[in-house]
């Protein structure tokens, strides 16, 4: 792990704010404007596998291309003298996951369609380009701005992000390749056909995503609990959800449209642009 | 063609190296010897395709060598059927009955575990593949991975099969209930049932699940099984105890056909986890 006083490009590490799988994110500013950054540095072990390095400089590289107010911006990328890549990024305190937990769990209507509405421009975006985001979660989304009726939130963690063959007229990305019956995603989130084939989803994957999300916004709770994988599999392939639950929670407009998003089949799914059309006003 | 009719070895004529494709034409033409010649050449390949079924596991004490002959066997049993004519399609279509015949003999060294455990002398090579009493790390991986595809088949069936086997089998509707919320009838409903089973078996078994409708015996294979099916639909939703390996053996003019489909009938009501949420 690397020391507080590091120096990464312009930037020094503060202290280590998280360890993931595959890398560790320090807090840290600009050395001279004295500016909080994040700094995502891949973990020493996973630097001689060129599938985790390529996912990582794929990363960076989507997150320097492309802007979006509701995306998390990369201010620089690089590889440290040590070997590791690393990606400075804007900071933000607090993802969705922890403000969820201060929030009690939930949040009201009007909040979560902002929450919803934001992260779905961010998305039509990303699949406007080709790409598919596949590890929607609240740890996954930053928060800016908390406070009722102005929520604010930033989509990152591209780390998983596929590029489909329809978006190859951006820059190219480095290979990456996956185990045949390798599953990428979280698995409280994951569309039914994540979990049957995960390497050849496509942006109705993100979709389903966002469904378990708003579902989860709306009751405090996830669509699907089970002891594991095995029962969270079954679950997501072939349990209905439990749509009954967000009755009197949420208007008759917006239940129709998280049921749309958690249909199992794909092609039953709406676009992003769709949901983006379908969302109802913040206001009810 | 028959087993005897396959004897003897290519006439001194046939060079020693023919194509496979001029070797499928041989024993088409019903050429004395050709079938040998041609599965003499496919033999690497099926102990290759064997040895990777089987790995480092034996399940069920099967041996790589059982599944290479029970395929070489279901390849001249299912001949007739075949098709193909190029080097490429025969490969297709013998690992494919290869991977049937695995899966029928690890059916039955399920069944050979309850009937007759224990019964192997402990002299015998055999007794070294005797499965232990509890399931070996490889036999849990494998039923793992079996039940990874047969969900992953179960969600790729058409809708309307998904349905009418999920709300029977999986959340307990009655045929009834499932027509009347299909709109559709309720003979349609156990058609359903049946098509979705026999797609869900082709598909864990490897094996096509088309039968062309100009071979009368597999038609009529084909309608037995859908009758008796329906007397074990019934006699189900009646709540009556029923055996599958019994009762299918009450249909011996079509029995390996029903026993199969039954198998994975009841492989899809243990498909919901033990920990339910």
């Amino acid at each position: 792990m690397l020391a507080p006083g590091t120096r990464v490009g312009e930037y020094l590490l503060v202290r280590c704010v998280a360890v993931g799988a595959t890398s560790e994110v320090h807090a840290g500013r600009h050395a001279t404007s004295g500016v909080p950054v994040a700094v995502k540095v891949l973990s020493p072990e996973w630097c001689l596998h060129p599938e985790v390095v390529a996912r990582f400089l794929n990363e960076a590289r989507t997150l320097q291309e492309l802007r979006h107010p509701h995306l998390v911006r990369a201010l620089a990328s690089g590889v440290l003298p040590e070997g590791p890549p690393f990606m400075v990024l804007e900071w933000q305190p607090e993802d969705l996951h922890h403000a969820l937990a201060r929030e009690g769990g939930r949040l009201a209507v009007q909040d979560c369609v902002q929450v919803l509405r934001q992260l779905a421009e961010v998305l039509a975006l990303l699949h406007s380009r080709g790409l598919v985001h596949r590890d929607l979660k609240p740890a996954n989304v930053l928060v800016a701005h908390r406070e009722p009726g102005a929520w604010r939130v930033q989509l990152s963690d591209l780390g998983l992000a596929k590029r489909l063959a329809t978006g190859s007229q951006h820059a190219t990305a480095l290979p990456v390749s996956t185990a045949g019956s390798a599953l990428l995603g979280t698995w409280d989130y994951m569309a039914p056909e994540q979990w049957a084939h995960s390497k050849t989803v496509d942006d109705r994957a993100d979709v389903y995503s966002l469904g378990v999300l708003g579902f989860q916004l709306l009751t405090g709770r996830l669509p699907f609990i089970a002891g594991g994988q095995q029962g969270l599999a079954f679950c997501h392939v072939v349990q209905p959800p439990p749509l009954e639950l967000l009755e009197g929670l949420a208007p008759v407009a917006l239940r129709s449209l998280l049921a749309r998003l958690l249909d199992k089949k794909a092609p039953a799914r709406p676009s992003m642009t769709e949901v983006l059309s379908l969302l109802p006003p913040a206001g009810g | 063609m028959s087993a005897g009719e396959c004897g003897g070895i290519v006439s001194s004529s046939t060079p020693a190296e023919l194509s496979i494709e001029a070797l499928l034409h041989r024993v088409r033409e019903g050429e004395r010897g050709a079938w040998e010649e041609l599965l003499r050449h496919s033999q690497a390949d099926l102990d290759k395709w064997a040895a990777r079924r089987i790995k480092d596991a034996s399940p069920g004490g099967i041996r790589p060598s059982d599944v290479s002959q029970e395929a070489a066997l279901g390849a001249f049993q299912r001949f007739a059927s075949f098709r193909g004519t190029s080097e490429g399609e025969w490969r297709v279509w013998l690992e494919q009955v290869l991977q049937s015949r695995f899966v029928d003999l690890l059916r039955k060294a399920g069944t050979q575990k309850r009937d007759d455990g224990g019964a192997l002398p402990l002299d015998a090579p055999e007794a070294q593949g005797v499965p232990a009493p509890q399931r070996s790390p490889s036999q849990v991986s494998f039923d793992l991975e079996e039940w990874r595809r047969l969900l992953t088949y179960f969600y790729e069936l058409p809708d309307a099969q998904r349905d009418a086997l999920s709300l029977h089998f999986l959340h307990g509707s009655t045929s009834v209930e499932i027509a009347r919320r299909l709109g559709i009838s309720k003979d349609a409903v156990e058609s359903l049932w049946g098509r979705g089973l026999r797609a869900l078996r082709a598909r864990m078994e490897g094996t096509a699940d088309v039968e062309s409708e100009d071979n009368p015996e597999a038609v009529l294979t084909r309608n037995q099984v859908d009758a008796a099916l329906s007397v074990y639909f019934r006699r189900r939703e009646e709540g009556r105890p029923l055996d599958a390996d019994t009762f299918a053996a009450d249909y011996p003019e079509c029995a390996d056909e029903l026993r199969g489909l039954l198998h994975w009938l009841e492989k899809l009501r243990a498909l919901q986890p033990s920990d339910p949420p």
